[in-house]
């Protein structure tokens, strides 16, 4: 149909001009842009709310990324991959300690390279998350949980070693932002050393006190664990009997005593050594490696003595702690020097410490005039050449 | 969907007064058309935006009769008769649609004064578009012989 047809159409029907339109069409157009803006919130939410989802997301993802991450490189050793904590405790907080692991890792680096003395580092790691991570659920109280963490493991490496012991202090809020206070706390050893901390921390210690009484002196003549002499042969071959210990013992090292922690197992005395090696002839300990030994003997009070042993025993009015021999003969000190054959300890034991062979110190030997003797029984003895050939 | 009102008024106010055939109440009706239209932003997409303008107008022309119960509104002639040839132009197509049926007004006026697409006649009449397009032409050629009945006379 042509536009005049139309045109003549249009008039045919006679329509009036509505007369009302200009104003109406202007209040239309307004409640128009009214309804505009009011839509824009519903859409600001709905974005809104994808974004928030997609935070969530990255968040949690993000969380379970930064926990699956290995234990510490510490001090740029080796990866203590087997670590363990005993202490229940630990397991609150291992996971914040873990987020913190980059930055606290890169300040240990720097403190063990550059500062010889360095005693302690302080780092401050501001984590920012959103309210309704898993991570912020979990803390909803303000708790501040101081944990001691000795790492021990029982990978073998022969990388250098520097003990350390880590203090981690960990403080969480509520918050929007997560605020994790890591503080370290290194005892370095010199520039360059590298180790691995196998120590372990016994569940609990006892103080050795100078008015202990000595178990022996209620066997007199009779010492418990006193083995029969063996012969030595300084001038002839290695001695049958170290023969058979070398090849009972998973390592033999040559090492100091750290430290000396009296503790117990299984209600009996036990005296944890912690050892620095200095050298290692059998297994894959290696120079500065710092590990724990027990040995059977030690301080223990009295009442827990007597509660282990199960009858009543004829002390003396005063006493308040015993001692216990464990049938070792020897003397050990915080600083001498022996030849430990040593062996993984079993179950009773804090996993990755280690067992003398032959239980007592007959597996320590100490140097004397070119030679090593057994704690345990001096005539069995053997020289400073053969302990290269003992396995 | 955002369509010209200014264009849209004029159309759905020349379907309403095809209806009520008064100039006050077919705005009256348009402008609430418009209103109800703004209250149903889910329908607000470009297909069903003349449908839904459609529908709701004509509901309204309805509910006016319903209302009126059916009482004559007077109709008004229009002012603009200058010529006297077009005025008898006029006259005869007028008197043409005169004897059309309502419905075939308004299909007429959709068509070719609002320029309604022919989907949107069909679903506001319920028929297919072939339909539509047949009923229209069917209706020009009544309208054709009228005027050639007019012409002769």
């Amino acid at each position: 149909m042509k536009k005049s047809d139309k045109d003549a159409l249009k008039s045919a029907f006679n329509i009036p001009e509505p007369q009302q339109k200009n104003a109406f069409v202007a209040s239309y157009k307004e409640k128009l842009k009214k309804n505009n803006s009011a839509a824009v919130l519903p859409v600001i939410l709905r974005y809104g709310a994808v974004a928030a989802m997609a935070a969530v997301a990255i968040g949690i993802w993000s969380a379970s990324a930064l926990s699956r991450k290995p234990q510490y490189d510490y001090n740029g050793g080796s990866v203590v991959s087997d670590t363990t904590t005993d202490t229940a405790e630990t397991t609150a907080v291992t996971e914040i300690s873990e987020k913190t692991e980059a930055s606290s890792t890169e300040t240990n680096v720097t403190t063990a390279v550059t500062t010889v003395s360095a005693e302690s580092t302080e780092t401050t790691t501001s984590v920012q998350t959103t309210p309704v991570t898993v991570v912020t659920e979990t803390m909803t109280n303000t708790t501040t949980t101081t944990v001691t963490t000795d790492m021990n493991s029982t990978t073998q490496t022969t990388t250098s070693t520097t003990p350390t012991i880590t203090t981690v202090s960990t403080t969480v809020s509520t918050s929007v932002t997560i605020t994790v206070t890591t503080t370290t706390t290194t005892e370095t050893e010199p520039p360059g050393s590298f180790y691995n901390d196998f120590t372990v921390t016994p569940a609990v210690t006892y103080e050795k006190t100078e008015d202990a009484f000595d178990l022996r002196d209620l066997n007199a003549g009779e010492v418990p664990g006193t083995q029969t002499p063996l012969p030595g042969n300084p001038n002839g071959e290695i001695p049958e009997e170290v023969v058979k210990m070398a090849q009972m013992s998973e390592y033999i090292i040559y090492a100091s005593v750290d430290e000396i922690l009296y503790t117990d197992i299984g209600g009996a005395p036990y005296t944890q050594e912690n050892l620095i090696v200095y050298s290692s002839y059998k297994g894959g300990l290696g120079f500065m490696d710092k590990i724990s030994l027990y040995l059977p003997g030690g301080y223990l009070p009295a009442e827990k003595y007597i509660e282990y042993i199960g009858y009543d025993l004829l002390l003396p009015d005063n006493c308040t702690t015993i001692y216990d021999n464990g049938g070792n003969n020897g003397e050990q000190n915080v600083g001498d020097l022996f030849v430990f054959f040593i062996n993984t300890s079993g179950k009773a034991f804090p996993e990755g410490s280690f067992v003398l062979t032959q239980t007592t110190d007959i597996s320590v030997f100490k140097l004397d005039n070119g030679y090593y003797h057994s704690l345990g029984n001096s005539e069995l003895f053997f020289s400073e050449d053969m302990l290269n050939f003992l396995y | 969907m955002a369509f010209d009102i200014d264009k849209q008024y004029d159309k759905i106010y020349r379907y309403c007064y095809l209806r009520v055939h008064h100039r006050e109440t077919a705005e009256d009706i348009t402008q609430e058309t418009f209103l109800r239209y703004l209250e149903r932003p889910q329908y607000h997409n470009i297909d069903k935006t003349l449908h839904l303008l459609y529908t709701i107008a004509g509901n309204l022309c309805a509910d006016h009769f319903r209302m009126k119960d059916f009482c004559e509104i007077p109709e008004e002639t229009s002012s603009d008769e200058n010529t006297e040839e077009r005025v008898l132009s006029e006259y005869s197509l007028s008197q043409a649609l005169e004897r059309l049926s309502s419905e075939d007004r308004e299909i007429i006026l959709l068509r070719y004064i609002n320029e309604v697409p022919i989907n949107v006649i069909g679903r506001l009449y319920n028929m297919s578009r072939f339909s539509v397009n047949r009923r229209i032409k069917k209706i020009l050629e009544i309208l054709h012989k009228e005027l050639g009945k007019e012409e002769a006379l």
